[in-house]
């Protein structure tokens, strides 16, 4: 976390002196992802940077923060006043400025002259507006009491669906997940797939993907880690429910996240990654809890605490419900 | 050097999150503590979430 916090921070200079541009090169010597990661931003920053003009799509989308179009862009909301300054600065940016400003204020009269045709129609057909905006009205308060009805009906079934589950079976996953970018070294694309799977929240495609990384790169030293995000991401495949209500959770699912976390915890035998496997220990905990098996389930939560990992807290706090319910 | 008209392309393909950290940081100049601040969001997930999106675009990119 240090070394990636360190090139972060020279990434953030200007201009590097000699010995940082050196010490760049080292930190990222060793990892091939890092050594990618520094590759494409440099790229990023010479192409991005490079016209010293800004780009039409950010004049666009100014112009349509600053004519109340989309003023929740956050975007430009921070930029609003360097764009401006650099308009109030650049002739070129402020002709393309001037363009794009007269192409919307042109679309702009061509739908409100559109809009007042409609509605001088409609008068002339002998439409009745005010009898229609009455029943549009009725319609509301009807559709609004039958949400309301639905609303309380729903909450009413998650009060009775999450009474019915223990504690422990609840949040399986930390809200720390600021690891995950961490790849220990997992650098095949197989991997970077399955990471972006799991953070779109498909886990489907997760599965497969961490599978055809671990079936192609069996022998490599880091392959614990497939079998550790692997093993998580079981974990969130077999949770289900019903449109929030009633979790339930698949058992083999479950049962394949415990057997991928055990490879991942015999395979992370290099010394470097203790707390890595104590992380596992942590996960199978809370897969034994959610089959009922709480003896190995308290088993594997006492090494987290034993080893002071990271989860230790937490640990504790599962034995705690544990011995509650 | 990949052209900008290219990166921006790959760019919108990514979500829109995603797309305000990249921009704040090489159009707007920002660091990822101001970016972090702006985006109400902790430090480190920024830094996260922007290492991630750059490995997607090179990989889009290739």
């Amino acid at each position: 976390m240090e070394k990636i916090n360190k090139i972060f921070e020279l990434l953030e200079k200007k201009t590097l002196t000699e010995a940082e541009t050196k010490l760049l090169e080292e930190l990222s010597e060793p990892d091939e992802e890092v050594k990618s990661f520094i590759r494409i931003y440099k790229n990023l920053n010479n192409s991005l940077l490079a016209s010293k003009h800004l780009h039409p799509d950010l004049i666009a989308s100014y112009i349509l923060y600053e004519m109340g179009d989309e003023t929740d862009n956050k975007l430009i909301s921070v930029l609003k006043d360097k764009i401006k300054s650099h308009l109030d600065d650049c002739p070129s940016c402020r002709d393309e400025y001037n363009v794009l400003l007269g192409e919307y204020k042109n679309i702009h009269k061509f739908v409100d002259q559109s809009i007042v045709r409609e509605e001088q129609t409609a008068i002339q057909q002998g439409k009745n507006i005010g009898p229609l905006a009455y029943k549009r009205s009725f319609a509301f308060k009807y559709a609004f009491t039958a949400l309301a009805i639905l609303l309380i009906g729903y909450f009413g079934l998650f009060f009775v669906s999450s009474s019915g589950i223990p504690d422990y079976k609840k949040k399986i996953f930390s809200d720390n997940t600021d690891d995950f970018y961490k790849t220990r070294g997992r650098t095949s694309d197989a991997f970077q797939h399955g990471l972006y799977a799991i953070e779109k929240g498909d886990f489907e495609d997760a599965i497969k993907y961490l599978s055809e990384d671990i079936k192609e790169h069996q022998n490599e030293k880091s392959i614990f880690y497939s079998y550790y995000i692997l093993g998580i991401t079981y974990l969130g495949h077999a949770e289900s429910d019903f449109i929030g209500l009633f979790k339930s959770f698949n058992k083999e699912d479950v049962d394949l996240a415990i057997v991928n976390l055990n490879h991942s915890i015999e395979k992370n035998n290099s010394g470097d990654y203790e707390s890595l496997k104590l992380d596992s220990y942590y996960y199978l905990g809370r897969a034994y809890l959610l089959i009922d098996n709480l003896d190995v389930a308290k088993h594997s939560l006492q090494k987290v605490i034993n080893g002071k990992g990271r989860y230790s807290k937490e640990s504790l706090e599962l034995i705690r419900q544990m011995e509650e319910n | 050097m990949i052209d900008a008209e290219s990166v921006i392309n790959v760019l919108s393909t990514v979500s829109e999150e995603k797309q305000q950290i990249v921009k704040l940081r090489f159009w707007g100049d920002l660091k990822f503590s101001e970016i972090a601040e702006k985006l109400n969001k902790s430090e480190a997930a920024v830094k996260k979430m922007f290492y991630r999106t750059l490995l997607e675009l090179k990989e889009k990119m290739e």
